[in-house]
C-alpha cells in the first residue's frame, strides 16, 4: 500500500511522443508545419455527402501499413508485423492511436528491461472513437442483421482503442479510457501522472484518437458550432481563433501519444527527456449545456498551477483551448487575464488548433506535444489567420508568424462541452 | 507502506441502485435474499437479432420512478431531474436515478464544498440506443436527427447531467474498462481521495441502452446466451452450471458516494463499508478471451493495495459472467490466488439473478456485496442444476444462507483483457 506522492520522489516526465495529424505524421513532420504556419484543413474527402459541413482536417485515407511504409523505416520488424496484425480490419481510431502510440514508444527508447510491462500502464483519451464504423454497420443492419461485420461486437466499443494498443505494446498495467468531451486527453494526462504519483504504475503511455462521422458533423452544423459558412471555399482560412470573422470550430481527425514515466527512472536507463509534466487539474462547471464559463476556467488553472506549485507570473507561454468560436474565445481570454493579471499581456498565447482544426478529443494531447516542440526547439507557433483581432481580444496571440521564444514553463487549457475544463502545466526538460 | 490514517482511508456514505431485481435498495435486497431473476423476454427489441431476453429496462423514465419510489425525495431535485433528463436517453436516466438515490442516502444537506466533490462514471459507449435511433433516422434524411444529437449522443452527456443534477464541480471524468468499469470508476474515486484531488466522489455507472446491431454484435461472436432458454428467461444466466452458454444482458445502474474515513466521521455520516483498496491489470490482449493471469494479478494486486492477507478475505463476489470459458478462467484464478481457502469461502454471482449490466456490473456488484455484509447473509448463485466438474467450489447454490463476513473481494472482467478488483471492509 503505497501513498500518492507528488513530490521530488514521483517526478513524473516525457520521454517519448507520437502524432498523427494532417499537419504531420510524425513528430518532426509537424514540428515543420508549427514553424511554418501549416494548415491542415481541406474539404472532406469522403464526408460531406447531404451534409452541411464541408471541411475539416480529413484523416479518413489513414492506413497504418502505408504509414508504417512512409515513417517506420527504422521500426523493428516485429513491431511493425504485429501492428499489421492487431489493426487487420479495425476502424480508424483504432489504427490512429495504434500510429501515435508505437511512435512514443519507440521514440522512447521501449522496450526497456527496467520499465516490466506489469508495471506499464496506459490511459486512453476519449469516447465515442468508432461511430463511422457503427454508422456504416447500421446501414447494413437494417437491411440485414446477419451480414453487420462479424466481429462488430469486439470493434464498436472504445475499449477495444484501448486493447488493441496494450496488446502491441504488451501494456499490463492499469488500463483504461476517460472521457471528458473535448477535454479527455488532458484528464488523460492528469490520470496518468496520478497513475505514476500513486505508485500503480511506474510508467503510462497515455493516448488520444479522435475519428469523425457524417451524422455527428451534420448535428455540430446543425447546432451552429462549425464553420460552415465563408470559407469552404478557402478551408485553410477557416479556423481562425481569436480573429474577428471566426465562426466556429473546424473539426479534425488525428492523434496523439506521449510516455510518461518518473524522472527517476527516465534518468536510470538513460531515456531523452522532452518535458517534465508539473501537474494539472480538471474541474466540472456542473452544467450539461454548451455554455462556457469564464468562472469555471479560472478556477481550473488557478487549480492545475497549485498542484504544480507554480506561482502565476512563472507561466510564460499558454496554450490556448481557442476552439475558434465567437463565444468561447473571449471567454478563456477573460479567464487567462482573470489567472495572470497584467502578466497576462507579456506572454504568448497561441492556438494550435489555427493550424490542426480541432481534433477533440485528442486536442489537449495533441497539444502537448506542441508544446513541448516548442520548447526543445526555442520558438512559438503562429496563431494563423489572424488578419484582424476581434474587440477586447488584445494579448499577444503570436498571430500569423513563428518567432524564436524561449519558455521554461507553459500552461495547456482544455475546455469541453458540457462544462468540463481541465489544465496542464509543463516545465522544459532542464528545469 | 502500510501506514493507515483516517486521511487515507476511504468509506461508502451513500449507495443507489436501479435494476431489474430492485429500484430502491430495500427491493434489490429483497431480490438478493429471495434469489430472484430479472430476466424476461425483451419488450421491445427487433425480432430479428439472436439475442430474445436480457433483463429490460427500456420503458424506465426517472419521472415513473420519482412517483414510485421519490415520495421523501426533496422536491427541488425531483423537478431539477425531470427537467435536465428531457430529451435524454435511457443511460441518463439509469445513471441519474442511481446517483440521487445515493447523493441522498448519504444525508449531505450540504456540507461538502461543490468545488470539492467529484464524480466518475463508468462505462463508454452508453447511449448506443439513441445513436442507432438517430443513425436509422440520418439514413432517410439527415435533416430530420434530433435537434440536440452532438451534445447529447456523447457518453459525457450522462457525466455533465448528473453533475449538474447534484452540482458536483470538483474533477469528474467518465471511465471505460468494458465489463471492469464500474469497478475502475471505483478505484479512480478512491484514488482522487487519496490524492486530495477532492473531499468526496459520486461514483456512477450505468449500462448502456440497448439497440439490436449491440446485441447482435455479442450473439454473433456467441457471447451472449441465446440458445437454449429463451422459453425459460430466468434460467438463462447460471454462472458456473454447465449447461451455461453466454452472458445475459441487462439494463441497470448503480451508484455510490466515497468520503475520506476522518471527513465521513466529522460530519457525522452513517458509513456503509470501506473501500479498503483496489487494483486494475491488462492482459495485453486484445481478444474475447479472458486470461488467468490478469485475472491473478488483479486480485493479488487488490489485496495488496488494501493491504490485507489472503486468508482474511472471507466472501468473494465472482464476475461469474455464466459464459463458458470466462467462469472457468476465473475459478481457476481464483484458486491460483487463493489455494486451498478458496475452497472455505462462498464465492456467489449477482448476475445469475440480474443478468450482466455490462459497464455497471462492478458497482452493481459491489452494492450487492456491502448489502450482503451489513446483512450477515451470501445471497444464492440462481439456477444451480448441474455441477461443471471442474468448478467446484462453494457458489452458495439456489438458497441464501447467513454468512457474516469482513472482507470481500469483488471481481470484475472485461473482454479485450481489462481486469479489475476491489476489497471492501466493514464499516470501521
Amino acid at each position: 500500500m503505497d501513498h500518492y506522492d507528488n513530490g521530488a520522489e514521483r517526478r513524473v516526465v516525457v520521454t517519448g511522443m507520437g502524432i498523427v495529424t494532417p499537419v504531420g505524421e510524425i513528430v518532426s513532420e509537424f514540428l515543420d508545419s508549427l514553424m511554418a504556419g501549416r494548415s491542415g484543413i481541406t474539404r472532406w474527402k469522403h464526408y460531406s455527402d447531404r451534409i452541411a459541413s464541408k471541411i475539416g482536417g480529413d484523416m479518413s485515407e489513414f492506413e497504418i501499413s502505408s504509414h508504417l511504409e512512409r515513417v517506420g523505416k527504422n521500426y523493428p520488424a516485429h513491431l511493425k508485423g504485429s501492428a499489421k496484425a492487431i489493426l487487420r480490419a479495425t476502424p480508424l481510431a483504432q489504427n490512429l492511436a495504434v500510429a501515435a502510440a508505437l511512435q512514443a514508444y519507440i521514440d522512447a527508447g521501449l522496450p526497456d528491461p527496467s520499465l516490466p510491462p506489469e508495471r506499464f500502464g496506459h490511459i486512453l483519451g476519449g469516447t465515442n472513437f468508432t461511430s463511422n464504423y457503427i454508422l456504416q454497420n447500421v446501414n447494413t443492419f437494417n437491411e440485414e442483421p446477419d451480414y453487420i461485420e462479424p466481429l462488430y461486437g469486439v470493434m464498436a466499443l472504445d475499449t477495444d482503442v484501448l486493447a488493441r494498443v496494450c496488446d502491441l505494446l504488451t501494456l499490463k498495467g492499469p488500463s483504461w479510457t476517460v472521457g471528458n468531451a473535448c477535454g479527455s486527453a488532458n484528464i488523460a494526462l492528469i490520470t496518468g501522472t496520478d497513475l505514476i504519483r500513486s505508485h500503480r504504475a511506474d510508467a503510462v503511455v497515455v493516448t488520444a484518437s479522435a475519428v469523425l462521422d457524417r451524422l455527428i458533423l451534420h448535428s455540430w452544423a446543425m447546432l451552429g458550432a462549425l464553420s460552415t459558412e465563408s470559407f469552404n471555399d478557402e478551408p485553410q482560412r477557416a479556423s481562425r481563433p481569436f480573429d474577428r470573422r471566426r465562426e466556429g470550430f473546424v473539426p479534425s481527425e488525428g492523434s496523439g501519444a506521449v510516455v510518461l514515466e518518473t524522472l527517476r527512472s527516465a534518468r536510470a536507463r538513460g531515456a531523452r527527456i522532452h518535458a517534465e509534466i508539473l501537474g494539472g487539474a480538471s474541474a466540472s462547471d456542473a452544467t450539461w449545456q454548451i455554455r462556457p464559463s469564464q468562472e469555471g476556467q479560472l478556477r481550473v488553472m488557478r487549480a492545475a498551477l497549485e498542484d504544480a506549485r507554480i506561482n502565476p507570473e512563472q507561466v510564460d507561454y499558454v496554450n490556448a483551448h481557442a476552439t475558434s468560436t465567437p463565444l468561447g474565445d473571449p471567454v478563456e481570454v477573460s479567464a487567462i487575464k482573470a489567472v495572470l493579471g497584467e502578466h497576462a499581456y507579456d506572454i504568448p498565447v497561441n492556438a494550435t488548433k489555427s493550424m490542426t482544426g480541432h481534433p477533440l478529443s485528442a486536442a489537449a494531447l495533441v497539444e502537448l506535444i506542441a508544446v513541448i516542440l516548442q520548447m526543445e526547439n526555442q520558438f512559438v507557433h503562429p496563431t494563423i489567420n489572424l488578419e484582424e483581432p476581434d474587440e477586447g481580444l488584445d494579448l499577444d496571440f503570436v498571430p500569423n508568424q513563428a518567432r524564436e521564444y524561449k519558455t521554461r514553463i507553459a500552461m495547456s487549457n482544455s475546455f469541453g462541452f458540457g462544462g468540463l475544463n481541465s489544465s496542464l502545466i509543463i516545465q522544459h526538460a532542464n528545469g | 507502506m502500510t501506514l493507515i490514517n483516517g486521511e487515507r482511508r476511504v468509506v461508502v456514505t451513500g449507495m443507489g441502485i436501479i435494476s431489474p431485481i430492485g429500484e430502491t435498495l430495500p427491493e434489490y435486497l429483497d431480490s438478493l435474499k429471495s434469489g430472484r431473476s430479472g430476466i424476461t423476454r425483451w419488450k421491445q427489441m427487433d425480432e430479428r437479432i439472436m439475442s430474445k431476453i436480457g433483463g429490460d429496462m427500456s420503458d424506465f423514465t426517472a419521472a415513473d420512478h420519482f412517483e414510485r419510489v421519490g415520495k421523501s425525495y426533496p422536491r427541488e431535485f425531483i423537478e431539477r431531474a425531470n427537467k435536465i433528463l428531457q430529451f435524454t436517453p435511457l443511460a441518463g436516466h439509469l445513471a441519474a436515478a442511481a446517483a440521487l438515490q445515493a447523493f441522498l442516502n448519504a444525508g449531505l444537506d450540504s456540507k461538502i464544498e461543490p468545488e470539492r466533490f467529484g464524480h466518475v462514471l463508468g462505462g463508454s459507449n452508453l447511449n448506443t440506443d439513441y445513436i442507432f435511433r438517430n443513425m436509422e433516422v440520418f439514413a432517410q434524411d439527415p435533416e430530420f436527427i434530433e435537434p440536440s444529437y452532438s451534445v447529447i449522443h456523447s457518453d459525457t452527456d450522462v457525466l455533465s447531467k448528473v453533475s449538474e443534477l447534484l452540482n458536483l464541480r470538483g474533477p469528474t471524468f467518465t471511465v471505460g474498462n468494458h465489463c471492469a468499469s464500474g469497478n475502475m470508476a471505483l478505484l479512480c474515486g478512491v484514488d482522487l481521495l487519496r490524492a486530495g484531488r477532492a473531499d468526496a466522489v459520486v461514483v456512477s455507472s450505468t449500462a448502456p441502452g440497448y439497440d439490436p446491431i449491440f446485441l447482435q454484435g455479442f450473439g454473433i461472436i456467441n457471447a451472449l446466451s441465446w440458445q437454449s432458454f429463451n422459453d425459460e428467461p430466468w434460467r438463462a444466466s447460471r454462472p458456473f452450471d454447465a449447461r451455461r452458454e453466454g452472458f445475459v444482458p441487462s439494463e441497470g445502474a448503480a451508484a455510490v458516494v466515497l468520503e475520506r474515513l476522518a471527513g465521513a466521521r466529522a460530519r457525522g455520516a452513517q458509513i456503509h463499508a470501506e473501500v479498503l483498496g483496489g487494483e486494475s491489470a491488462s492482459d495485453a490482449s486484445r481478444l474475447t478471451t479472458t486470461h488467468v493471469n490478469g485475472a491473478v494479478r488483479s486480485m493479488s494486486g487488490a489485496l495488496k493495495d488494501a493491504g490485507i492477507n489472503l486468508s482474511q478475505i472471507d466472501y468473494i463476489n465472482a464476475h461469474g459472467s455464466s459464459t463458458i470459458s470466462g467462469d472457468a478462467v476465473e475459478v481457476e484464478a481464483i484458486k491460483a490466488v487463493f489455494g486451498d481457502h478458496a475452497y472455505h469461502i462462498p464465492i456467489n454471482s449477482t448476475k445469475s439473478m440480474l443478468g450482466h449490466c455490462m459497464w455497471a456490473s462492478a458497482l452493481v456488484e459491489f452494492v450487492a456485496t456491502i448489502l450482503q455484509m451489513q446483512n450477515d447473509f451470501v445471497h444464492p448463485t440462481i439456477n444451480q442444476e448441474e455441477k461443471d466438474p471442474a468448478l467446484d467450489l462453494d457458489f452458495v447454490p439456489n438458497q441464501a444462507r447467513e454468512h457474516r463476513f469482513n472482507y470481500a473481494l469483488s471481481n470484475s472482467f472485461g473482454l479485450g483483457g481489462l481486469n479489475a478488483s476491489v476489497v471492501v471492509g466493514r464499516a470501521p
